[in-house]
């Protein structure tokens, strides 16, 4: 038999409004354990508690339900009461019979009827609530700090003052906020950064406080008093204690994009400070992941680099970022087929950037005024390497084998060096003399280079071992022409492509006179047309079996072969070769059409039945495919289908130790920096090999560092550009003579092509920063860092972000420079802003006469395009701004469209009645309906509805005063700290007027603008209040915790666990038992609950099947008793 | 002006609120009278009462005035001010809802001619299924009482081939008048 | 792309010119268009102003119509497109509309017809085939598009991304070479169904859109409504006289300008018909 209390409030009206509460009184008497029950007006209020306690003493109650609001509110309250005269607070009981009686029905009856069952309910319950006793739990003394805006800034201060440890985590490179980003506040109108930078150094000064900027929180785990907080610290690839903050590397960025401090009002480097009081005051490098040019790019090669370099006119340095990768930029300006170009984002916006063509400027300039910089080799190194074939493999693989201090001898079968670079492109596309010219710089390295030295003629593989090479790279091309496989072209005046192409190159004389028909699509037939018109051909046809479509040849090449005059006969066959007497006569061809896809994803041809006919010639080039001569390699090297080389696709090593190959023996025919890239890959490996790293392991040594960073976006507002067109040599110099077409650049037009790059990767990695910083603090290598800290409280003071407006298009934001937002207009008031303080339209540079403030923007709007709240702050700030207007562009004009103007706060309303009445600046009730250009200024029409009527107002500036957001991954954080957030992404506090700081998760307190729309006053007041909470928290040296947690009946376990993957917070452990069953001792597992780590979820409760796991408090029992009271009638 | 007792209104006010609430499915109670829908409209220069009075004297209980206003007739229903609203009214869903209302019940309508021009419109429907542009503008013509309105017009239509003087008429057209009968039936009841 | 077509009241007398040209350069860009049998008018604002009932019913019919026929329904009249748009998503997102809809026709109608104007049709097929298909681009024409009010509003019944500043037609005209103005009056009303009611006031609102592109440097202006361009077309002289203006500015369809750049003659596009002259505008700039 329990002796039970029962207290019934009236909560004023608001419970005895409705609910009869005399009557839920007399009922209660009846209940069973039931010794006393009362009603109080405030049952919480000292009288009520008194009550409480003196029918304890009096009347020995062991256990006390009230029935009145929810425990939320005042179950606390009342435990404490109990406790003071004695009785357990887990014995106290509580029912709501507010929110869930009076204040959901109208209906009196109904009210009191459930208020009555709610209160047997509770007696129900409390007759089988136990005494429970808080445990206690550590705590660790340290405190976070989630954001480095004024809020935390102040917060962190504020704990750190009383000797606690504080943890101050910002994501930007800088603390200060937005704040920072302020001119004047109001309504004092001091200087924002005189308040806010001194707090900013003495957070940077402070022994208790730890300053990790440019770091985001990733994974909170724990609870109150102990959380683990997982911090990513991101790569600034900028020393920050060695950073003197002295700002030559941002001198000599090329690149520039929008600064965020300014609101994109001004540009900044990608390494930089955001501002000059920026705390730490230390630089930051702004990388992207790796821009498309770069990622397409075969060889790797830095094209944002050296384009980026090129836009500053630094040309030489752009020609040594070139070189990293591709040892020879003017070859490959020339004859790339650059997929850069077409991977290039700016293609997204107009065209892509003309990037070989820079990369051609840059070298032929550089090479002309011999203003490059020589590239030493590394120390000498004692193992001899030999590279078979000159071709650009070739080349680019001694090229840095060179560099890397490794003696290098290569062997070339032909006359010459340059493999297909000068036996298969033809003069007028690649200069001899540039050619050259690439090839002794690589000679200059002390690279020795054999010529009519024929790897299987001339000497062995096994040679070159005897010969004491360590090392052997074959990279000998596909020089070999395939036949047509059709009667007759073996007849004089019929040649395959290759052989034509080299026969050229050799400058061996050759007079076409009559038709040339070159049977093939892809760049050798157009080279071999193209070379065919210039030796005289009277006509040149290309016959080509597909559509122009699926010409493998580089569709540029085609237009100019083309523009020269060649005729493309499509969809025909060639079936045979008409002879006469020994010589050509001209070609059987048969007509094709397009039938299904093949495996090359190109509709296969099917000849047409009958189609047949004749195309007199009187030479014919088969320029129809290629392969590689590998008849040396044979039994000697493993091979593939196609005579081509067998090697492992990362290391590029043969099947025999030692010896690598790469280029078109390897791949078949390919391009030329494809073949380059081949050539660096294998350098590398060899150089791995050499120095007995072997080479298979060192894969990822070889794989190229992904460049980290954020994914890039194209900007929205990104002007139409035409791209930089080549100049060319006119047709009727081309005839009979192998000049270059193509005829470069010119420094203007490669410097303003150059401009047009968007600077995907933000940083270019020309790594001129690395130059010009003397303490050398700089580190393009340097990888994100993730720390895990250990913490007893945490202030989340993560602050907001301004609206963008451009929904409202009849704002017309964007697209008139004139119509700004409010931020951008406080960085042109700012001292050290864009303008350094005057107030200017951004289309004229000029102060404006008239300037027009839209208030609510993205405010109090239930429209799909803002936010029903009210942002609070923006009736002040534009007051302010309507004041520095006046105060700053003499005569001027300013008028403020509001619907209500809000001033709550001390001196607010005086402020703003100045503004109006001493400043006169015109306020109209009305919202605005459109701005629109009108002569040079705007037109702007609202309604002034106190008048009724409709005006038009011109103006020279429109400032809209956007709405305060959430930061736009404020629910992320929120999931990860488990608090609760409203509708719009603000996190909610866990009452409004009793825990206005506190979270629903205990530990976690809540300071600014991320808890809702406020002024700088009250975020710095909400920010100590937060402080004083997470002290009074750290200074305890234990907690208690509540004993309202799970508990497990041994016996009853079954060792199933299904508890386990339930729990939330990893609570459940696993437990080893000895036991004697009949008297055999016997082990078995059962659960344990961590009382430290389980939060009294109940979730576990649930999953055990055998209902061993039960919640302290909120035993099964006492449900099923609650359950029961409720049903009975 | 004779101060307005706001009590004697009320009944009054709930009923039109509630009767527009139904047929249009917006709220003018919940129009704050920013004025954005008045300083957007084009026609305001005409219109006797603002769409942000209308929508006021909807809220006060002088629906009466609204409707029987020039501006429900004027409204070109080019729903500038629906995409603006704030508060996420349909404007001119609201400004239909008082036309037809003022139709149906038989309100003077101070723009004759626009109430004429629908009714001839519709009737040239209803009786062709589709609308005979000639006849449209005759009829007008005639029964505005201005024989003569944009006469100067015809003779280049006719040469440009653009006046049809026999009007076409659907197959479906016992359907299309069907739906014009259910359509009033349906509606009565309201 | 295989469409239901809707010509709708006007496309057959006061806007054939519109008629034609859809057609034409729909052939041209091999977009297949059925007429849809039997349509009936839409009821226009009329119908809307009168009751809420027959302006879901009248467009209502054609839908159906054009449900069973299997094909989306494309209305090159703005207006037309405009009713047919409403009704659709007034039957898709409310179950009272869908049985009204259903009492008034006597057959159900669930909706599942896309709707689509003729800027947005053809805007499907991509600029790129525009600018492929052009043949005499219109180099230096500098056109104000004008879209009105039916082609983007309601924003939740057009689904337009932005209905304050819409920008396919300006696309669309720059594929086939010609240079758009930006000006502030794109989607300004020019008083519609109010030409005959209450010329006066449409005289003023026509006025003010031509002024406007005029400013925004436009030498011609653009249109994909029947109402829109007779208003500024048939009533432009009357209009500028009025305000003592007295200069002319032809006003198309922007089919007609398509038409053109397509090599298209001016008989298949009905330059003939207009009001105020273009044919000394096209003859003078080469396009015909």
């Amino acid at each position: 038999m329990r002796r039970i209390g029962v207290f019934v409030c009236w909560c004023g009206a608001n419970i005895g409004g409705k609910v009869n509460v005399p009557a839920v009184v007399e009922a209660a008497r009846t209940f069973p354990n039931v010794v006393y029950a009362e009603d109080n007006k405030y049952t919480c209020s000292e009288p009520g508690q008194a009550a409480i306690r003196s029918k304890v003493t009096e009347l020995k109650l062991d256990r006390v339900v009230v029935a009145s609001c929810s425990p939320r509110m005042h179950e606390l309250t009342f435990q404490k009461t109990v406790e003071t005269v004695g009785v357990n607070p887990f014995l106290f009981e509580m029912a709501n019979i507010r929110e869930h009686c009076s204040w959901c029905t109208p209906d009196k009856a109904a009210a009191t009827e459930k208020a009555i069952a709610l209160v047997r309910t509770a007696v129900a319950k409390a007759v089988m609530n136990d005494p429970l006793q808080p445990f206690p739990i550590p705590v660790t003394p340290r405190a976070l700090v989630i954001g480095g805006g004024i809020a935390g800034i102040q917060a962190a201060l504020d704990v750190a003052d009383t000797g606690i440890e504080t943890v101050l985590v910002e994501r930007d490179p800088s603390i200060g906020g937005v704040m920072a980003q302020l001119d004047k506040t109001f309504p004092t109108l001091d200087c924002s950064a005189c308040i806010l930078t001194p707090k900013m150094v003495d957070l940077a000064r402070h022994p208790k406080v730890r300053l990790m900027s440019y770091a985001e929180v990733e994974e909170v785990k724990g609870f109150i008093g102990n959380f683990q907080v997982k911090v990513r610290r991101k790569a600034r690839y900028v020393d920050l204690k060695n950073c003197k903050g002295c700002g030559d590397c941002a001198a000599v960025c090329p690149v520039k994009v929008p600064s965020e401090y300014e609101a994109g009002l001004g540009p900044r480097t990608a390494i930089y400070r955001p501002f000059p009081q920026a705390v730490p005051g230390a630089f930051t490098i702004d990388k992207a992941e790796r821009p498309p040019c770069v990622r397409t790019c075969p060889a790797g090669v830095n094209a944002q680099g050296y384009v980026a370099l090129v836009s500053q006119g630094k040309f030489k340095e752009a020609l040594a970022v070139e070189k990293r990768q591709n040892p020879f930029p003017s070859i490959c300006g020339r004859v790339c087929n650059h997929p850069c170009e077409t991977e290039c984002n700016r293609g997204q916006v107009d065209v892509p950037v003309s990037i070989c063509a820079i990369k051609r400027f840059i070298a032929d300039t550089v090479y002309a005024d011999g203003s490059e910089e020589p590239v030493l080799p590394a120390s000498a190194k004692d193992e001899r390497v030999a590279v078979v074939g000159s071709g650009p493999a070739g080349l680019a693989c001694a090229h840095s084998l060179a560099l890397e201090g490794y003696p290098v001898t290569v062997f070339e079968a032909l006359p010459k060096p340059g493999g297909m670079l000068r036996y298969g492109i033809p003069e007028y596309r690649l200069p001899k003399a540039v050619l050259d010219r690439e090839i002794d710089q690589v000679r200059q390295l002390g690279v020795e280079i054999q010529t009519n030295a024929a790897l299987g003629k001339d000497f062995s593989l096994t040679d070159l071992k005897a010969r004491g090479y360590a090392a052997v790279f074959i990279a000998t091309g596909a020089h070999k022409g395939q036949s047509m496989g059709v009667p007759g072209e073996d007849a004089t005046g019929c040649v395959d492509g290759i052989t034509f192409l080299r026969d050229v190159g050799l400058g061996k004389p050759m007079d076409l006179d009559g038709r040339v028909v070159v049977v093939g699509g892809g760049n050798t037939a157009v080279d071999a047309a193209r070379s065919a018109l210039r030796l005289g051909a009277r006509d040149v046809i290309i016959l080509y079996r597909r559509t122009r479509a699926e010409m493998p040849a580089n569709s540029w090449e085609v237009d100019e072969a083309v523009h020269e005059g060649v005729k493309l006969h499509l969809l025909a066959a060639p079936v045979a070769v008409t002879v006469r007497n020994g010589r050509v006569a001209g070609l059987k061809c048969i007509r094709m059409e397009l039938g299904e896809p093949d495996a090359s994803g190109r509709r296969r041809p099917v000849p047409i039945a009958g189609s047949e006919f004749d195309l007199p010639a009187e030479y014919v080039v088969t320029a129809v495919s290629q392969s590689p001569d590998t008849g040396f390699a044979d039994g000697v090297l493993e091979l593939r289908r196609g005579g081509i080389i067998a090697a492992n696709p990362v290391t590029l090593q043969t099947s025999v130790p030692g010896v690598f190959a790469g280029g078109d023996a390897v791949k078949g025919p390919a391009t030329v920096v494809e073949a380059i890239a081949d050539g660096n890959r294998a350098a590398n490996a060899i150089g791995l090999y050499l120095r007995a790293e072997a080479p298979e392991a060192s894969a990822a040594a070889l794989a190229d560092q992904p460049q980290t960073g954020k994914p890039f976006t194209i900007p929205k507002d990104v002007a139409k550009v035409p791209r930089a067109v080549m100049p060319t040599l006119e047709l009727s110099r081309r005839r009979r003579n192998f000049t270059e077409v193509e005829l470069g650049l010119d420094a203007e037009a490669a410097m303003a092509e150059a401009a047009r790059c968007l600077n995907c990767g933000i940083c270019c990695e020309c790594r001129e920063c690395e130059r010009a910083c003397e303490p050398k603090c700089i580190d393009h290598s340097m990888q994100d860092e993730t720390e895990t800290i250990e913490v007893g409280s945490i202030i989340v003071a993560t602050g907001f972000k301004p609206m963008d407006p451009v929904a409202y298009g009849e704002y017309g934001y964007r697209r008139y420079p004139d119509v700004i937002t409010s931020l951008e207009f406080e960085r042109m008031c700012g001292a050290s802003g864009p303008t350094s303080g005057q107030i200017l339209r951004p289309s004229t540079g000029k102060p404006p006469h008239t300037v027009l403030f839209i208030q609510c923007v993205g405010s109090r709007d239930e429209g799909k395009r803002g936010h029903q709240y009210c942002s609070k702050t923006c009736c002040m700030y534009t007051a302010k701004h309507a004041e520095l207007v006046m105060d700053r562009v003499p005569g001027a004009t300013t008028y403020v469209c509001y619907m209500d103007v809000r001033t709550p706060g001390k001196g607010y309303e005086e402020f703003y009645r100045r503004t109006s009445e001493e400043y006169g600046a015109r306020y109209i009730r009305g919202r605005v309906a459109k701005v629109q250009p009108n002569g040079d200024g705007l037109r702007v029409r609202v309604e002034d509805t106190l008048a009724g009527r409709p005006l038009d107002v011109q103006v020279d500036l429109v400032v809209l005063a956007t709405a305060m957001e959430p930061q736009a991954d404020s629910m992320d954080l929120a999931r990860v700290l488990k608090v609760g957030y409203d509708a719009d992404g603000f996190f909610t506090e866990a009452h409004p007027k009793l825990r206005p700081v506190e979270t629903n998760t205990g530990g976690i307190f809540l300071a600014g603008t991320c808890q809702g729309p406020k002024d700088i006053p009250e975020t710095v007041a909400q920010a100590s209040a937060a402080a004083v909470k997470a002290v009074a928290l750290l200074s305890k040296d234990k907690l208690l915790a509540s004993p309202i947690v799970s508990y497990v009946n041994e016996t009853l376990c079954a060792g199933d666990f299904f508890c386990q993957p339930i729990c939330p917070y990893g609570a459940i452990e696993e437990k080893e038992l000895a036991e004697r069953i009949a008297g055999r001792p016997v082990t078995r597992k059962v659960a344990s609950v961590n009382t430290g780590l389980c939060q009294g979820c109940g979730a576990c409760t649930v999953a055990c099947r055998s209902g061993a796991i039960n919640l302290k408090g909120y035993t099964n029992e006492q449900l099923l008793a609650e359950v029961d009271a409720v049903c009975l009638k | 002006m004779r101060p307005i007792d706001l009590g004697a209104l009320e009944t009054g006010r709930k009923a039109l609120l509630d009767r527009v609430r139904r047929e249009s499915g917006e709220d003018p109670a919940s129009c704050y009278q920013c004025g954005t829908c008045s300083a957007g409209c084009p026609l305001s220069f005409a219109l006797d009462y603002q769409p942000r009075q209308i929508m006021r004297l909807l809220q006060l209980g002088l629906g009466d005035e609204a409707l029987r206003s020039r501006t429900i007739w004027l409204c070109a229903s080019c729903a500038t001010c629906s995409g603006r609203c704030p508060r996420g009214i349909d404007v001119a869903r609201v400004m239909d809802s008082l036309r037809i209302f003022a139709g149906r019940d038989r309100l003077p309508v101070k723009e004759r001619t626009v109430k004429l021009f629908n009714k001839i419109f519709l009737t040239s429907v209803q009786a062709f299924g589709r609308l005979h542009e000639m006849a449209l503008a005759g009829l007008f013509n005639a029964f505005s009482l201005q024989p003569f309105k944009d006469m100067e017009h015809v003779p280049s239509l006719v040469r440009k081939g653009k006046l049809s003087p026999l009007p076409h008429r659907v197959k479906g057209i016992r359907q299309v008048r069907a739906i014009f009968r259910r359509a009033r039936r349906l509606e009565e009841v309201k | 792309m295989k469409l239901a077509y809707y010509p709708g009241c006007s496309l057959s007398s006061t806007a054939r010119e519109y008629g034609e040209s859809t057609e034409a350069v729909a052939r041209a860009l091999d977009i297949e268009l059925v007429q849809l049998p039997d349509w009936n008018c839409c009821g226009a604002t009329s119908a809307h102003s009168t009751s809420h009932a027959l302006s879901l019913g009248l467009p209502a019919r054609n839908l159906a119509i054009a449900k069973r026929a299997g094909l989306d329904l494309m209305a090159p009249c703005a207006a037309c497109y405009n009713r047919f748009a409403a009704t659709e998503h007034a039957v898709v997102n409310d179950t009272h509309t869908r049985e009204l809809v259903g009492s008034l026709l006597g057959e159900e109608y669930t909706g599942g017809v896309k709707v689509l104007n003729l800027v947005t049709a053809i805007a499907a097929c991509g600029e790129a085939a525009v600018t492929r298909r052009t043949v005499r681009p219109l180099k230096g024409i500098k056109v104000a598009c004008y879209y009105g009010c039916l082609l983007v509003r309601p924003q939740e019944v057009t689904g337009h991304p932005d209905p304050e500043y819409p920008e396919e037609m300006d696309r669309l005209l720059a594929a086939a070479g010609a240079e758009p103005v930006d000006w502030a009056y794109k989607t300004e009303c020019c008083g519609a169904s109010l030409s005959l009611s209450r010329t006066d006031i449409v005289l003023k609102l026509s006025r003010d859109i031509l002024e406007a592109a005029r400013e925004a440097g436009a030498d011609c202006i653009a249109t994909a409504c029947p109402l829109c361009q007779t208003n500024l077309d048939m009533r432009q002289p009357k209009a500028l006289k009025m305000f003592k203006l007295n200069y002319r500015l032809p006003v198309f369809f922007f089919t007609q300008l398509l038409g053109l750049g397509f090599g298209l003659g001016p008989g298949e596009l009905g330059l003939q018909r207009h009001s105020v002259d273009v044919m000394r505008f096209v003859r003078a700039r080469r396009l015909a």
